[in-house]
């Protein structure tokens, strides 16, 4: 057809465009009760009642909003009813809600091509019997498709012949009953290079005879571009026309003739641009409508198609996952030119993947804005365009009311390259979902649970400030931080917004969350750590505040010192290694406070000296420990000595109402049946000597059994070398009832209680000596063994090395400066937190001097002849760091009110955002872990709509360990 | 003289048969007229379990069943006392009676079976010995329409003399043949039915033609009417080979035993039956995960056979997950009448059907159930349920004898009757003899290397201390005193005679 002739007809039929789409919608709708069995019963969507509520709702359909920030989607039986926004949509009362306000819906991707099915294996060039539907499995797991977002796909017959046959479209979710939602779309015709020089055709006669011939291998069409116009017109024509008598029955010729007749869609696959313009005008000629699939020259034709108002499906040419190959220096190689599609305005545009493939198409969508394509135009290529070419666009490819409920749940922006499918929902049923991890540890995907959050401003430490900045957290702790983190498939993204400020959680330096008014002193062995099970609802208040770790200790000191514990205010149930206790013991308390300052330095020896003498111990331990490694790198050990015991055998005693060996029966309080043993005890005025003979197992343990005969009662004790520090002194006690007989109660002292019957079996004595070893100081290979850990003295310890702060709590001046004095000066102990500390700022030249730091009193207004000051502000003038405290249980919410005050009151913005939050980390040590937004610490995170001090700023969300808990 | 040499040189002849194939018991001579077997327990399967009942054996036909059933007395009398006697158990469909599984073309609706039977391969002998009395010997998977086949026993020379049913069902496969895939598959079904009807109308429209002209008449109807009216003269005689079985199985002739490999099989499967006229008589073959389409088997309530394996396993896409699913549960859950087939790949007990069985009763199917499943519902399916699958008056007399329960796998087959003929009898099996001698033989190979190696072990361990002398003479002597000992003993019974 020359060139003149084509555009005339294809002006003759522009004027017509419309008209034409709508005879092919009818076409379409007229088809569908015929020809599908199965589209009906796919149309009974039985499926699930829910609304699902999400931060951005895309429904891509006519009449709705282009996007619906906070949307409802309303789905009744799997199909959807409503969607709106959630501030005017009704959700009635019965109906559950999925809310998910980071999540971006849309529906689920149309793949208007795809390689699901086929080629098929046919070999007749014109064969319109082939369905793609036959080769589909309903029962299959598509999750592998669903996850990259696509719900609905095209199967195609195949590429490779002129008529590959029929199409079909069937859902990837969903019960098998209702995946099919045509059978049969269209009847495929591909143009080009793919479908020259078919294989001869082959009849296998069952019964050859000299009647019956093998006839010679038939030859095809086409073998040129101008035979598939040829073979195309002629198959048309012999399918049409009726049956020549006596001409064999054709079946593939048959089913052409019912399809062109019913007018059955037509799809043309072409690239090159003549074979676009022919498929143009095959169509006009033939007065069809139909849509084009492929067209990498479709650009070059831009005009042509436009003026013949046929779509186009678009199919995009990139290799994501491996480099494509070479194509040499062959001229004719297809480049599919996507810089230009803009000049496809106006053309009805749907977009799929040149090889079929379905995993990267909404990445490929995303890289056409390069060509020219809008946003909008992308997202409908995806959606209702290709929905609407391959009719169904009644069941899918949109949320508009009356379609099944195929969507999917995005992490952000649809074209954004990081974003990621969370979920799908297929009529209304959850069918895929990211959570859903292989279980082998081995094969796990990204880590625990991923979160990103973004933000206008992140506050990553004093005038540290970065804008548009994103923040990863993964496992709980805070992996990257900078203008564009990775974002794992899985992450969960939290889009604060260009004018979000995301704080650090912030600290209360000092407060008594869990203690519920018990306002006992707490003995230095005793940490409040095992209060703090799972999250409970003071917690939660506390969390809600953005106040994520509490410095939490006793109401009252101990006289020894107290532990305070830093305690995170968000504890899920134990899932990793990450304890939600920062620290044990984040410092030791003391209170001085009302004390004659003279006394000071006597109440604080006390412990202080015990610990010194206490840690003496351990670096004797270490020192020689030292040394014991460095010989035996040497190799200049010593062998080891054996502690020796002995026994001797010795003479008869007669008339003594002990010596002897007794039998031992004891029973009663924890044992569930008695226990029999013997025992040898030698009597030496009224002191009673012996030690176990039975049980053998007893005997293991060097021991001595004492006692005092006084009458006929006697007390005693037992010494035992035991492996373990026992909690009570052992004892026993008994009284002779009768000669040989002892009858009395063992145990250890106010803990276990056994009676004890003992009968003697004769009066032979036995000397022993005994010797007691002193606990073991060396180990088997004479390495020295760590001296007895002391619970009690173990925070002093750890102070005395300078590991945490000593927080006392003073308030004058002279307690102040006294305290200085003591554990500045005599002990070293360089981190000194002051509570309270009212009169700091008498005492703040020495304060800075020994770089004293204070946790300000509760009331901080405090006044000066008459004239009121900020102390916070004051101090920080002063150049001494101040944290804030509650100094209450969930009365630590009200934390950041006190640090808009302290604004009000001169300090600056920042200097309270810095006391809230790294300035009270680094006064406990803690910074390792809490207070601020750096890698490696905790993924603690406060969002707030504008600076954390701005009066109008409120908190958004709370985040802690990664999880959102606000 | 004349009539009784030849009958001498007759029964010469069948002696020279049964001696040229020796390892197979056929049938030797005609049945006794009437034989009771005394003392068993019964296990009819039609109904409830019989203690210490007689079955009655008259010309090959069970005629009386019960402990109550009066003993002729010209009977030959058989003590079964302390023996099992099950009906003779049903292979619903195999191949390998065949010669190859399949034939090449996809479209041969002509064939039978019959022409590829070999009744010397060693396949019936075993299944023979394992009990099994009939056999629905059918083409494979790998075709489109294939051709008839034919339900055998496993003794007989010839096809025809195994014959119990011939050109029972025609074989269909809707999972693809090899070298095919679905799209073509399933237009090859269409066209081949379409070109059917195109053909038949085209010969009853010649029929009727022939009819007039018979009468000197001249067609005096449009050609529709001409076709109807031909339709109704049309016999079996005027299709020709490719279409006459196609034609009797649209009729109900013919069972349709559709191969149904995966769950996507079963709503084409269904379709094309329902199509044609022939669903009525449709058995569907299962495959792995067919039964991930129970609703649609459910729905359609057609009787089915289970898989060789009675187990699928697959592994979830995302989580890696293994699933198992016991197949039998699920179509016993859908109410669907089932057959069981050993599987001949399974080197281990899947290879019989009585384990196959028990497997199902161990998975807590009913013990009736899975009785029903490896003998009278794979004679329902083949329409031959009135005369084989139970122990009932009336029926023929294929029995299977057991020296316990016969789902108890130390349980053997000690005697097959078919037809009331005595066709297996354990103590007379040279193959099996030969067998459990080889067995012995091996294993006393076996102990005696392992003898040896120990021996080698013991001279090389102690040669490092002072003391290497060794001590061979007092060492080996016991152990090698018990070794012919220990193989002795389980030569006989312990290898299980199955």
């Amino acid at each position: 057809m020359s060139r003149p002739r084509l555009f005339a007809t294809l002006l003759g039929r522009a004027d017509n465009a419309s008209g034409s789409l709508a005879r092919f919608a009818a076409a379409c709708a007229f088809a569908l009760p015929l020809l599908l069995g199965l589209a009906s019963t796919a149309a009974r969507a039985d499926g699930p009642t829910l609304a699902i509520r999400a931060g951005r709702i895309m429904p891509v359909a006519p009449g709705l909003d282009w996007v619906i920030e906070d949307g409802v989607i309303l789905i009744v039986d799997g199909r959807i009813v409503e969607v709106g926004p959630a501030s005017s949509l009704q959700i009635p009362a019965d109906v559950p809600v999925t809310h998910l306000p980071d999540a971006t819906i849309m529906p689920g991707l149309v793949a208007a091509s795809s390689n699901l099915v086929g080629p098929h294996r046919g070999e007749a060039s014109i064969s319109a019997d082939y369905r793609a539907v036959d080769s589909f499995d309903l029962y299959d797991d598509y999750r592998a498709v669903l996850a990259a977002g696509v719900t609905t796909v095209h199967l195609s017959p195949g590429w490779h012949r002129l008529v590959s046959g029929q199409g079909a479209v069937v859902r990837l979710g969903g019960p098998a009953s209702q995946r099919v939602l045509r059978d049969s779309s269209d009847l495929t015709i591909t143009l080009g290079e793919s479908v020259f020089n078919p294989p001869n055709l082959v009849e296998y006669l069952t019964k050859p005879s000299p009647d019956n011939a093998i006839e010679p291998a038939q030859r095809q069409r086409p073998s040129t571009r101008l035979g598939q116009y040829l073979a195309l017109r002629e198959a048309i024509a012999a399918a049409t026309s009726p049956r020549a008598p006596g001409a064999d029955f054709d079946y593939q010729a048959e089913t052409l003739d019912r399809l062109w007749n019913a007018k059955h869609p037509l799809r043309v696959q072409a690239h090159l641009a003549q074979d676009i313009v022919g498929a143009l005008s095959f169509l006009a000629a033939n007065g069809r409508s139909g849509y084009l699939v492929g067209g990498f020259e479709s650009a070059d034709v831009a005009n042509e198609l436009r003026l013949s108002g046929t779509p186009l499906v678009y199919t995009i040419d990139a290799a994501f996952r491996a480099p494509g190959g070479n194509v040499g220096s062959d001229p004719d190689a297809l480049v599919p030119d996507v810089e230009d599609l803009s000049a496809l305005e106006g053309v009805r545009l749907a977009l799929a993947m040149s090889d079929g493939s379905l995993g990267d198409l909404r990445l490929a969508a995303a890289t056409a804005r390069r060509a020219g394509l809008s946003e909008r135009t992308i997202i409908e290529a995806l959606t209702i365009v290709p929905a609407e070419l391959l009719g169904v666009a009644d069941r899918v490819g949109s949320l508009a009311p009356g379609t099944v409920a195929d969507l999917i749940v995005l992490n952000g922006d649809p074209l954004a390259t990081t974003t990621h499918v969370q979920r799908v929902y297929a009529g209304g049923r959850l069918a895929y979902d990211i959570d859903v991890r292989p279980e082998e540890p081995g094969a796990r995907l990204a880590a625990e649970r991923s979160v990103v959050v973004r933000g206008g401003t992140i506050w990553r430490g004093p005038n540290d400030w970065l804008e548009d900045g994103q923040v990863l957290i993964e496992d709980g702790r805070i992996v990257s931080v900078g203008k564009r983190v990775p974002v794992p498939a899985g992450a969960q993204l939290i889009d604060a917004g260009p004018d979000a400020f995301i704080a650090p959680g912030f600290i209360d330096a000092f407060g008594h969350l869990g203690l519920e008014g018990d306002n006992g002193a707490l003995a230095p062995n005793l940490s409040l750590a095992p209060l703090y099970g799972v999250t409970d609802v003071m917690d939660h208040r506390v969390a809600s505040a953005g106040v994520t770790t509490v410095v939490a200790g006793p109401y009252r000191f101990h006289g020894r010192g107290s532990r305070l514990t830093a305690v995170k205010t968000f504890r899920p149930l134990p899932r990793s290694e990450r304890s939600e206790i920062v620290r044990d013991t984040a410092a030791v308390a003391f209170d001085v406070r009302g004390n004659d300052p003279k006394s000071i330095a006597n109440s604080l020896k006390q412990p202080l000296d015990a610990g010194k003498k206490y840690l003496d111990t351990w670096l004797k331990y270490e020192k020689d420990l030292a040394e014991w490694e460095k010989k035996k790198a040497e190799g200049k050990l010593e062998p080891v000595e054996k502690p020796k015991t002995e026994e001797v055998a010795e003479q008869k005693v007669e008339d003594d109402p002990i010596t002897g060996t007794w039998t031992v029966r004891a029973t009663g309080g924890p044992m569930p049946e008695p226990v029999d043993g013997k025992v040898s005890l030698n009597l030496k005025g009224t002191q009673i000597e012996g030690r176990l003979v039975e049980p053998v197992e007893a005997t293991e343990f060097n021991h001595k059994i004492t006692g005092t005969l006084s009458g006929k009662k006697i007390t005693g004790t037992v010494e035992i070398d035991a492996p373990v520090d026992l909690p009570a002194p052992p004892f026993w006690e008994g009284e002779i009832v009768e000669p040989d007989h002892i009858k009395g109660t063992a145990g250890l002292r106010g803990i276990i209680q056994v009676d004890i019957e003992l009968r003697r079996v004769d009066k032979e004595s036995t000397q022993f000596s005994v010797t007691r070893t002193r606990r073991k100081t060396t180990g088997e290979d004479g390495r020295p063994l760590p001296p007895p850990v002391d619970e009690n003295l173990e925070p002093i310890r750890a102070l005395l090395t300078n590991r945490i702060p000593a927080l006392v709590s003073a308030g004058t001046s002279r307690e102040i400066e006294e305290v200085l004095a003591v554990l500045a000066d005599q002990y070293k102990i360089e981190h000194i937190v002051f509570l309270g500390a009212e009169e700091a700022r008498l005492a703040a030249e020495k304060m800075k001097e020994k770089k004293a730091s204070v946790v300000l009193p509760p009331e901080v207004l405090r006044a000066e002849k008459r004239q009121p000051y900020h102390q916070g502000d004051d101090l920080v003038r002063r150049g001494i760091p101040v944290a804030f405290q509650s100094n209450a249980e969930d009365g630590a919410r009200t934390l950041p009110t006190v640090g808009l005050y302290a604004v009000n009151r001169g300090m600056s913005a920042e200097a309270v955002l810095e006391a809230m939050t790294i300035g009270a980390a680094r006064m406990y040590r803690i910074d390792d872990r809490v207070g601020s937004i750096e890698p490696g610490k905790d993924g603690d995170l406060v969002i707030f709509t504008g600076h954390p001090f701005d009066a109008a700023s409120r908190i958004e969300r709370v985040i802690i360990s990664g999880e959102e808990v606000r | 003289m004349k009539p009784m040499f030849r009958g001498l040189l007759g029964a010469a002849i069948v002696a020279a048969g049964i001696l040229s194939a020796p390892a197979r018991p056929a049938r030797a001579a005609e049945p006794p007229a009437k034989i009771a077997l005394t003392g068993a327990r019964v296990i009819p399967v039609a109904g409830p379990d019989l203690e210490g009942a007689t079955i009655l054996i008259e010309h090959g036909r069970i005629t009386a069943v019960g402990a109550d059933a009066k003993i002729p007395f010209d009977a030959m009398e058989i003590d079964c006392t302390g023996k099992v006697i099950m009906p003779g158990l049903i292979e619903p469909q195999s191949w390998r009676g065949l010669d190859v599984p399949n034939e090449t073309l996809p479209v041969a609706p002509f064939l039978d079976v019959a022409d590829a039977m070999d009744p010397s391969r060693l396949y019936f002998e075993d299944a023979l010995r394992d009990g099994i009395t009939t056999i629905h010997v059918i083409q494979a998977d790998s075709t489109v329409i294939g051709g008839l086949s034919r339900a055998v026993r496993p003794i007989g020379l010839t096809p025809d003399e195994m014959a119990v049913a011939a050109g029972l069902a025609l074989k269909m496969s809707i999972s693809p043949r090899g070298g095919y895939d679905r799209m073509q598959q399933m237009a090859t079904f269409r066209e081949t039915f379409r070109e059917l009807d195109e053909y038949t109308e085209t010969i009853a429209e010649q029929k009727y033609e022939e009819s007039l002209s018979k009468e000197n008449k001249k067609v005096d109807v449009g050609p529709a009417e001409a076709r109807q009216r031909g339709r109704k003269l049309l016999t079996d005689a005027d299709h020709d080979d490719q279409h006459r079985n196609l034609m009797r199985l649209k009729r109900g002739d013919l069972i349709a035993w559709i191969n149904v490999g995966s769950a996507m099989d079963v709503a084409p499967a269904v379709q094309l039956a329902t199509e044609h006229g022939f669903f009525e008589k449709t058995v569907f073959a299962l495959g792995s995960d067919t039964f991930k389409a129970i609703g649609e088997l459910k729905k359609a309530g057609r009787p089915v056979i289970l898989p060789e394996d009675l187990f699928h396993r697959e592994r979830d896409s995302v989580t890696g997950e293994i699933r198992e699913t016991f197949i039998p549960a699920k179509i016993h859950e859908a109410g669907l009448m089932f057959a069981l087939q050993p599987n001949p790949n399974s080197s281990m007990a899947e290879r019989y059907l009585t384990y196959q069985a028990a497997l199902c009763v161990r998975h807590g199917i009913p013990r009736q159930t899975a009785l029903e499943a490896i003998t009278l519902n794979a004679a329902k399916m083949m329409g031959l349920g009135d005369r084989l699958g139970s122990i009932e008056a009336g029926k023929v007399a294929n029995l299977t004898i057991y020296n316990g329960d016969p789902l108890d796998f130390n349980s053997w087959v000690e005697q097959v009757y078919i037809d009331g003929i005595l066709a297996y009898d354990r103590s007379d099996d040279p193959r099996l003899e030969e067998l459990l001698r080889l067995e012995g033989v091996a294993k006393e190979a076996d102990e005696a290397k392992r003898q040896a190696a120990e021996e080698a072990k013991k001279e090389s361990a102690p040669a490092d201390g002072q003391n290497a002398e060794p001590k061979p003479t007092e060492e080996s002597k016991p152990a090698e005193s018990t070794s012919p000992a220990e193989n002795a003993r389980p030569r006989r019974g312990g290898g299980g005679g199955r």
